[in-house]
């Protein structure tokens, strides 16, 4: 087993698009997918990380049958119509705008042209730009781009992505996971969510830092 | 919770109290295997040997069986420790591990030993981690003015802005200052908590018949070679720790306590001073509580004293314990203690009533409400409790008048005031409105703005005196 700065790179890739993929409105199909991606990143030394844990806690709960373990409606109680009258929206400007009582519209606009910045312009046009999976594709394609340059030993090329992800990292998803994360364990939802939730916190707060390690270690 | 203790093979064979010590070959070299003995325990303690094994590795391994790493107690083990010690210590790590209460995500730092060059495309370092302070904003009295977390900071990590601590977990290097100088106890580090340090002194104090030694250290600082009869507690930093906390160590029971100093660690992080305090001060209470000073070294290897005291204090290793550790160390004293020192924990504050203006800004400000103001009908009284004061020095940072001298704090260890608890420090009369009889501010305030503003404004001050708020637009 590898584990060269391309391999970690790839490996944060997976994570991000697996939990990206896991929050969206469960399917069948979407899970049966998750459920092979669990056992894969289990081959990629996760434990090796702080939060590796809370991928074991989460990875636990696959193969997992969207119905009968009644995750589709729990998604909709978490994330929509509440529970004992609690919700905890999954978007980013509910914890940035709405709870401080500020204009939407203007905040995610503005999110949209930092993706244009970023070289991401298809984001927002069929999906909410401040939903979570969003926010999290595209850290996931952030690090593709990055394990990309490394493989073409571009360090140029990987010091502008690492500093794109640092961005996005420390202006937007360690700001609002934390309190997301807060809102949810207050709903009190179904044992997935619970450790779903963990885990995205646990690795977004794991990223900040790491991210910030490498491009200082980084040297020609 | 249950703890399983792990030796790398060739340490002696250990009984701790019918618990079992699992001797594991190579332990150092492939610390995975701890996962064939865990039996369940969700703490580790762990005795390796030094340079033997890497710390990412047993991390990894650690979380391989979902232990926390920052919760297990990893002793790299002394050379020449003899058996009885090794018990003791293990005994202490022990209760240490069991005492420790989770972490969040927040907490765990990683540092990364090496690099990122070409050849980490082949093979990137692994990452260690070590745990990190955090703010519990609901503790946090940040929102009062309270910013005493700033300035103990040695590398700027924490900023106050409109009311609210903005802590740079970038320049975090985890040293501990930020824990023991919140007064609101708002800050913590998971590893090393009030109640660890307490499981852990109990346990040794509490070992054997053996008068024990222990020296506060850094990971950087332990010592290679054992000492007969003396423990080490690892802290982030010796610099954190306060004199106060030697002292509790040593009512708790211990024989002798010090506190390592940064050359001990070739430490550049500039806290020595700090740790030196520390052993001052706690030398200088002990001198004028008629004690030997010598209780507490200035370094571990000199006798072990006969402990003078064994107490059970209610928090100790907190700023109500160290209240607490100076009423014991007065009642066994022949004398009663009053202290100055500038590594007090503890504070005096007193009023200059003649430029105290009674605006209650310190009573607001103060974290821990050691100063509080009391309004009544037609008087003001500002209040003082020094078992509640951690000289922390916010409400001189809020005082308008400081520069004329109407508040100061005093690094004062006062046995006598500790003891009595909240006594009046100044008061002074409220002006009320002549038309609805409602409280206006107090006077000596109201004669200081008039005396800023000068003559020509003796009309407004005169109106503005003689009427409260809600008047005042009404006519």
């Amino acid at each position: 087993m590898t584990t060269g700065s391309t391999d970690i790179a790839r490996t944060r890739q997976g994570i991000y698009r697996f939990l990206g993929g896991a929050l969206l409105p469960p399917d069948a199909k979407q899970f049966d997918l998750l459920a092979g991606a669990v056992e894969v990143m289990n081959d990629r030394d996760i434990d090796q990380f702080a939060f590796g844990p809370a991928w074991r806690r989460l990875g636990r709960h696959f193969p997992i049958d969207v119905a009968a373990d009644g995750l589709d409606v729990g998604y909709v109680q978490l994330f929509a119509s509440g529970i004992a009258g609690r919700v905890s929206p999954p978007t980013e400007s509910h914890y940035r705008v709405v709870m401080r009582g500020g204009e939407i519209a203007e905040f995610v606009a503005g999110l949209q042209g930092e993706y244009r910045s970023m070289g991401i312009a298809s984001v927002g046009e069929e999906e909410a730009p401040d939903h979570i999976s969003t926010e999290l594709e595209v850290m996931s394609h952030l690090c593709d781009r990055e394990a990309s340059a490394w493989g073409d030993d571009q360090i140029e090329g990987v010091k502008e992505v690492l500093d794109l992800e640092s961005q996005f990292l420390h202006q937007h998803l360690t700001v609002w996971i934390p309190p997301f994360h807060d809102l949810v364990h207050a709903c009190d939802p179904l044992p997935f969510y619970l450790d779903l939730v963990d885990m995205v916190h646990a690795f977004v707060v794991h990223e900040r830092d790491y991210v910030n390690l490498i491009r200082r270690g980084m040297v020609e | 919770m249950s703890t399983a203790v792990f030796v790398c093979a060739d340490s002696p064979d250990i009984l701790l109290d019918g618990v079992e010590v699992n001797a594991i070959e190579g332990l150092c070299e492939t610390p995975l295997r701890i996962a064939e003995q865990l039996g369940g325990a969700d703490r580790v303690v762990l005795l390796l040997h030094e340079s033997h094994y890497d710390l990412a590795d047993v991390q990894k391994a650690l979380r391989s069986v979902e232990v926390d790493p920052l919760g297990s107690q990893i002793l790299d083990v002394p050379l020449g420790i003899s058996e009885s010690d090794l018990e003791a210590t293990l005994a202490g790590l022990r209760q240490r591990a069991l005492a420790y209460a989770g972490s969040r995500p927040e907490h765990q730092k990683p540092t990364i030993p090496h690099v990122f060059n070409r050849r980490s495309l082949f093979r990137a370092p692994r990452p260690w981690y070590r745990a990190a302070p955090m703010v519990d904003e609901a503790k946090c009295a940040a929102v009062d003015g309270c910013q005493a977390c700033v300035e103990p900071c040695p590398q700027g990590a924490y900023r106050w802005q409109q009311g609210r601590i903005h802590f740079n977990r970038d320049l975090c290097e985890p040293c501990g200052m930020c824990v023991s100088a919140c007064p609101t106890e708002a800050i913590s580090i998971p590893s090393t908590t009030p109640k660890m340090l307490a499981a852990q002194v109990g346990a040794l104090v509490g070992h054997g018949d053996a008068p024990v030694g222990l020296r506060f250290v850094c990971r950087g600082a332990r010592s290679a070679e054992s000492v007969p009869g003396w423990h080490e507690i690892v802290v982030p930093c010796t610099g954190m720790v306060p004199g106060t906390w030697l002292l509790t160590a040593l009512l708790m029971g211990a024989g002798s306590v010090t506190a390592a100093s940064c050359a001990d660690a070739d430490c550049q992080r500039g806290l020595d001073e700090h740790s030196r305090t520390a052993v001052d001060l706690a030398r200088s209470v002990l001198t004028a509580a008629d004690l030997d000073p010598n209780l507490v070294p200035l370094q571990m290897g000199d006798v072990i004293r006969e402990p003078i005291a064994r107490t059970d204090f209610t928090a100790p290793f907190t700023h109500a314990g160290d209240a607490e550790a100076m009423l014991v160390l007065d009642s066994i004293s022949p004398k009663g203690l009053d202290v100055t020192h500038t590594g007090s924990s503890l504070g005096v504050v007193t009023i200059d009533p003649e430029s105290c203006t009674l605006c209650a800004q310190c009573a607001q400000t103060c974290p821990t409400t050691a100063i509080q103001a009391g309004f009544e009908e037609d008087t003001v009284t500002l209040s003082f409790n020094a078992a509640a004061c951690t000289n922390c020095g916010q409400c001189t940072i809020a005082c308008p008048e400081v520069e004329r001298g109407a508040i100061r704090v005093a690094a004062r260890i006062d046995s006598d005031l500790l003891r009595s608890g909240r006594r009046t420090i100044n008061e002074g009369v409220v002006l009320v409105c002549e038309s609805c009889g409602k409280p206006v501010a107090p006077e000596p305030m109201m004669d200081r703005i008039g005396e800023l503003l000068g003559e020509e404004f003796e009309d407004t001050m005169q109106f503005l005196t003689r009427r409260c708020m809600d008047c005042r637009g009404l006519t």
